[in-house]
């Protein structure tokens, strides 16, 4: 009796085990899009900057990205314009309390 | 507020032109247009979307901002700029991106072409959590 109840508890951890269970914390990313028709792409580089939060993670709510930002110019409108960390363009005030990080295409 | 863009073009299935626009962009940016060159690609996207001749009408874009035509038609010819927009899409996607637009305001995420005033509601929430 004691052998049978010992053989359902190892059975159920070895289901929990397969099922991940929330003990899987790391997941291999999808690939990342790239166009077949770049060649420069197929050996990219890792970015240099990164957002410190993701649209997916929690617990980040408004929280600023210290990012390094260089101006470059003066748009006509009056507003900067330059580089941040990363080579990402960016307008604005670089010290504004508040950054949008856009992820578009223009189609 | 400070605008940060990141090239996130889908892929040719999706946006077949969106690649080719992301190139112009970055292309313009290397001499110093591309703020210009985005509004205008943006403004004018029934001009070159589900155009064939869409390399043409970005030469016209690049035309109408004095850039220097050879350089900007080398740069897209040669994709010059293709493997720093792939870069940006790489990492988007590894971060949780998956459609466009996608906004981030001080880490909250925002998905999807909202209309103006959601804009305003999480800025101005975000705002008022920048205060000490």
């Amino acid at each position: 009796m004691k052998r049978k109840w010992l053989f359902a508890l190892l059975l159920s951890i070895l289901v929990m085990l397969e099922s991940g269970c929330g003990l899987r914390q790391t997941e291999t990313p999808a690939p990342p899009i790239i166009p077949a028709n770049t060649p420069a792409a197929r050996t990219p580089a890792a970015p240099t900057a990164k957002p410190t939060a993701g649209p997916t993670q929690a617990g980040q709510r408004f929280r600023r990205p210290n990012v390094e930002m260089t101006v470059l110019g003066t748009l006509p409108s009056g507003v900067p314009w330059g580089k941040a960390q990363g080579d990402h363009y960016f307008e604005g005030d670089p010290n504004a309390p508040v950054m949008l990080i856009e992820f578009s295409d223009y189609q | 507020m400070v605008h940060v863009f990141w090239n996130f073009p889908l892929p040719p299935s999706k946006h077949p032109q969106a690649q080719l626009a992301a190139e112009a962009a970055e292309c313009a940016g290397l001499q110093g247009q591309f703020w210009a060159m985005h509004d205008r690609i943006f403004a004018n996207q029934q001009a070159w979307s589900g155009n064939a001749e869409a390399l043409k009408v970005f030469q016209g874009f690049a035309a109408d901002l004095g850039l220097d035509a050879g350089a900007f038609a080398s740069c897209l010819a040669e994709h010059q700029t293709a493997a720093k927009i792939n870069n940006e899409a790489a990492y988007a996607q590894q971060i949780g991106v998956s459609s466009t637009p996608t906004f981030l305001i001080n880490g909250q995420g925002l998905l999807g072409a909202y209309p103006y005033e959601q804009f305003q509601k999480v800025i101005e929430e975000a705002l008022a959590a920048s205060q000490p």
